[in-house]
Formats: structure tokens, sequence, C-alpha cells
């Protein structure tokens, strides 16, 4: 590409080109991301420097900055694509890399002030003013340096010219939201309230022995009693619910009636906080019942994800099978595309069931999830039901598709923190039983692993995720069809499936829709998954490293 | 005037999401450890709801 002294044409994103600044962009978010995770501010927080608690409130300042800019990039995306050059300017001009080495300069000093300032040595404590003053500065200089590496100046400053009321809106915008989330903390303690006494209110219906301590918020029977913090009072539930309705309204705008539809984010607030409430009284019946490691366990831990997903996917039922709150009432009740709804229920039913599954029977565990088996019951049965659908797909599979199971069983074992102990837990338990029920379990549980998950996972990531990130007809789309953003977004979100070991799972699912990639068959990524899986499963039998099953 | 009401929308969005997503505390209510469990059954529900429900 060559550069060019002319203002360089606005047009939109094409091809590689754009590459370089996704770099850069990549490359500001793994910057942030090493930050935020490296350094914790709380010790600055409680510093006697003035500067040392602003600097301390970083964290807000990010959050801030996403507030700001999330409601800048939603209505302004499709402006953002025009301003990219077309041209060679912001991609690989020489120009532009003096700014790159000088942010990568700037970074680097602006982590090591970090590492010093948050650590909070004796030179910070005698001169907080100084080390604030370049801590400010260094990190000023690698935004800056950031933000000539990606565009240059006139691009800049023509952006913030042509779009300074959108940029102004989104500032107003962000910080009035960045406020609200910070002031609404101080409605948790008068909610607790309200949740403890509907709680004992019920209990003392149940139970004649019923204790109960309003300063402490403390509530239960003598055999078990739940303490209601403040946290604890129905507010997440009740922000998570608002929440979601609000996007949902958002995004189905036009299939809706307003202002009637607005009325269910009240509702929505208020049912959830009731059934928080019930949720907090099935916990003490639990634990009174005699299980109090299943209502300290699995339960309290599972319960408020149920109570959520129930209200939240009970909302978007009764709106669509009733009609209320849409603009046509009927339409509500047709069935768009019998095709597309056959095509994401056959896809991604088995992963939905999986999960719900896991979650009602992690629920009723105290750590140990012995009905393991319910996943696969569950997996099987919407399989079943979607049996005529996945005959479209092409099942076979190639030694090729093994080697990338091996490859990736290899990578996956290499890099497995040995600090993991996650599924330690397993071999204790398997041995507090029966040898003949710990068989059973045990074989249960390759059969899922081996065998069920793979294929519930391939269908929802490989064969669904990936064409419904291309276009929302998935049908319109071949399986096997590759795009670098299906590509990197379905291998994220089944990498966020996989908790603290995301990274690994990422690159995972890099490797099994390379398999799909192959010969566009998703026996393919199936086998490749299901040798990975069955691998590890060996391994762990032979080396009794049960921590690398997860 | 489109840009005023678009970022009233978003924000009135981000605003509901704020007081979840911006506390401090990291609740008991909705255990973190399972959020893309439970985010993904949501998101998976939803899907397949939309994709029976969707109005023509």
């Amino acid at each position: 590409m060559n550069a060019t002294t002319e203002a360089p044409p606005i047009a939109p994103i094409s091809g590689w080109r754009y590459r370089p600044q996704l770099a850069l962009k990549a490359l500001l978010l793994a910057e942030v991301l090493y930050l935020t995770i490296s350094f914790d501010t709380q010790a600055l927080e409680k510093a006697p420097s003035i500067w040392t608690v602003l600097i301390g409130w970083s964290p807000q300042y990010l959050r801030l900055a996403i507030a700001i800019a999330v409601v800048m990039l939603l209505p302004g995306r499709k402006w953002l694509t025009k301003v990219t050059p077309a041209s060679g300017v912001g991609s690989d001009t020489p120009t532009r890399l003096p700014f790159l080495a000088f942010h990568a300069v700037a970074f680097l000093l602006f982590a090591w002030l970090t590492g010093i300032f948050f650590v909070g040595g004796a030179s910070v404590v005698l001169h907080p003013a100084l080390w604030s003053a370049a801590w400010c500065l260094t990190g000023a200089a690698t935004l800056a340096s950031w933000a000539l590496a990606v565009y240059p100046h006139e691009r800049w400053r023509a952006a913030l010219i042509e779009r300074r009321v959108l940029i102004a809106w989104s500032i107003a915008a962000g910080t009035t939201v960045w406020t609200a989330g910070l002031l609404t903390e101080a409605l948790w303690p008068p909610l607790a309230r309200y949740t403890f006494a509907i709680v004992r209110w019920v209990l003392s219906g149940l139970y004649a022995d019923v204790i109960s301590d309003p300063d402490a918020l403390r509530v239960g029977t003598p055999a078990f009693r739940v303490i209601i913090a403040p946290e604890c009072s129905g507010y997440e539930g009740v922000g998570l619910i608002v929440a979601f309705l609000a996007i949902y309204l958002f995004l189905f705008r036009k299939d809706l009636r307003f202002p009637a539809a607005l009325l269910l984010l009240p509702l929505g607030a208020i049912t959830i906080w009731i059934l928080n409430a019930v949720r907090i009284i099935a916990l003490v019946v639990i634990g009174t019942s005699g299980w109090p490691h299943i209502a300290a366990g699995g339960f309290h831990s599972q319960a408020g994800w149920l109570i959520f997903n129930a209200v939240g996917l009970g909302f978007v039922a009764i709106i669509n099978l009733r009609g209320y709150f849409m603009v046509h009432a009927k339409a509500a009740r047709e069935v768009a595309d019998s095709l597309t709804f056959e095509s994401t229920a056959a896809y991604l039913g088995p992963f939905v069931a999986m999960l719900a599954a896991a979650m009602i029977t992690g629920a009723v565990s105290a750590g140990f999830d012995w009905l393991y088996a319910l996943r696969i019951v569950a997996i099987t049965a919407v399989m079943w039901n979607c049996r005529k659908t996945y005959a479209r797909l092409d099942w076979t599979c190639s030694w090729g598709a093994l080697a990338i199971g091996v490859a990736t069983f290899a990578f996956w074992v290499a890099t497995f923190p040995d600090a993991s102990a996650s599924k330690a837990v397993w071999p204790v338990a398997l041995q507090s039983v029966q040898p003949s029920s710990a068989a059973v379990w045990l074989a249960l549980r390759l059969v899922g692993y081996v065998i069920a998950v793979p294929v519930a996972e391939e269908l929802a990531f490989r064969v669904y995720a990936v064409r419904r990130i291309m276009d929302s007809d998935i049908e319109s789309v071949p399986v096997g069809a590759f795009s670098w953003p299906s590509f990197v977004i379905s291998s994220a979100l089944f990498g966020a499936f996989h908790g603290a070991l995301w990274p690994q799972g990422v690159i995972a699912g890099m490797a099994f829709a390379s398999a799909l990639y192959r010969r566009r068959a998703v026996g393919d990524a199936v086998v490749a998954h299901a040798t990975t899986n069955a691998l590890i499963a060996l391994y762990v039998f032979a080396t009794g490293r049960w921590s690398v099953w997860s | 005037m489109n840009v005023a009401v678009y970022v009233l929308g978003v924000s009135i969005v981000m605003l509901s999401a704020a007081s979840y997503a911006f506390a401090g505390t990291v609740a008991p209510e909705i255990d973190p450890s399972s959020i893309a469990g439970g985010l993904g059954l949501l998101a998976g529900g939803l899907l397949i709801a939309r994709a029976r429900w969707r109005s023509k």
C-alpha cells in the first residue's frame, strides 16, 4: 500500500487493509486487560494522600470511559466505519511507525510506574504529587501515541468536529449512567431490610421457633440461619432483570407497543425481588430440613441464576405467546419461518438443555454433581426430538480431524496450570461411595465428556454460532463457511464457557473450527473435540491429575 | 434528532444495566463463577424463543 499526502477519501472498511487498525485496537485492549488484572488499587484508596486516593479511583475512570464509549459506539458505529481511511494512510504508513514505537515505550514506562505506585513504596508516600503527575503524564502519553498510531491527527480532528454533537451527548449520557451506578449502591441497605421482613414473616408461618435479629439482619431456625447482607437483598437480580428487559425492549422496539411496554421494567423488578425472598426462604427450609451443605453450596450458588433465567425467559414467553405489549398481537403467535426455528432449536437446543440441566443439578448438589447423567439425558432428548434436522449435516470424519484433536489435547495439557485443583474433589467424593456406584458415575461422566458434550458444543458453536454471526438467517449460510469475525467471536464465546481456562478454550475453539473448515463436515469438528476430551480423560486416569478434567 | 433519540435509548439501557455492571461489590445472590452458564442459558433460550415467535 502506498502512503499519500492528500486527505484520504472516506470509504467503508473493506478487506485486509483494516487489519492494522484491528491489531492496534486489540493491542490497547490487551494492555488495559493486563493492567487491570495485574494491579489492585484497593491499597491506594486507603492511603492518606488525596493524590493516591484519586489514582486509586482509576477503575472508576475506566468504567466511566467504557460507559461513554458504549453509548457513543452503538449509534456511531456506522460513522466509525466511514472514518476509516480507504487508502494506505492509517495502516502501514512509515510516518506512523514512530508513534507506535513511542507508544510501546510510553506503555512500558506507564506499567512500570503503575507497579511502583500501586504497591506504594516509601518514595511514593514521601512525594505523592510528583508520582501522581508522572503516572498521569505517562498514561496520557500512552493513550495519545496509540491514537496517533491508529489514525493521523487530521482525521481525529475532523472526526471530533464532525461528530461533536454525538460526542457531547455520549459524554453526558455516559457520565449519568456511571453516576447512577455509584449512587444506587445506597439503596442496598433499605432493600435488605424489606427482604428481611418478608423472609421473617413467611418463616414465622412455617416454623414455630424462628430466630431473627433485625440489627444483624439474621434470620432462620435453630438448625439453619442466614444473614441477609445488603448485597444479598435482591438488588443484583433487580439490576440484571431490568437490564435484560431494557435491552429486549430496545432491540425489539418495532414489535412492541409503547409506552405500555415500559411497564415490563417495574413488573420484572418486583417479580425477581419477591422471588429472591423466596430463594432465601427456600435456603432456610432446605438447610433446616437436613441438607445444610446443599443449601449453602449448590442451591445458594445456582438458585439466583435459575430465578433470573426463569423470570427473563418467562417474560419473553408471555409477551410473545399472549401478544401483550405487542403492536400486532396476531403476528406474535405466528411462526415466521419454521426452517429457521427448526435449525435454531436443533443446533442450539442440545447446548441450552445441557446448561439448564447443569444448573438444576448443580442447585441440588453440595459441591459434587452426582446427577451429572441428567445432562446426557437432556442432550439426548433434544437431539432425538430434532433428529431429522441433523440429516442435513455431513457427519463424515477424517484423519486430519483426529490429528487436530490430538494436537489440541497436547496444547491443553501443556498449558494447564499446575496450581488448579478445582476438580480434585472428585477422588474424595467417589471414594465415599460404593465402588460400583463410583464406576457407574465415572462411566456416565466419560460418555458425557467424550460424546454428548462435544456433539452439543460443536452444534452450538461451529454449526449455529459461526453462521448466526455471519447472518441472522442461518440457513442462508452454508455449514463451514468462513469469515474472520465469526471465527474469532465464536471461538471467544467457546472460551468464555471454560472459566479460568478461557485462553485455552479460545485456542481449542479455533482448532475445532479449523477442523470444520477443512471439509465443511461437522463430523470433523465433533471428532476433533471428542478426541481431545477422550485423551484428556485417559491422561487423567493414567496420571491421577484430576484437575485437568474440566 | 435521530442521534439524540438513539443516544437516549442506549442510555436508558445502560442506565438499567449500570446497577449491575458498575456496582463495586459482587453480590452472592448471583454467583459470578456461573456467569457464563447463566447468561448462556438466557441467550440460548432467547434465540430459540425469537426464532419460534418472530413476527412476520
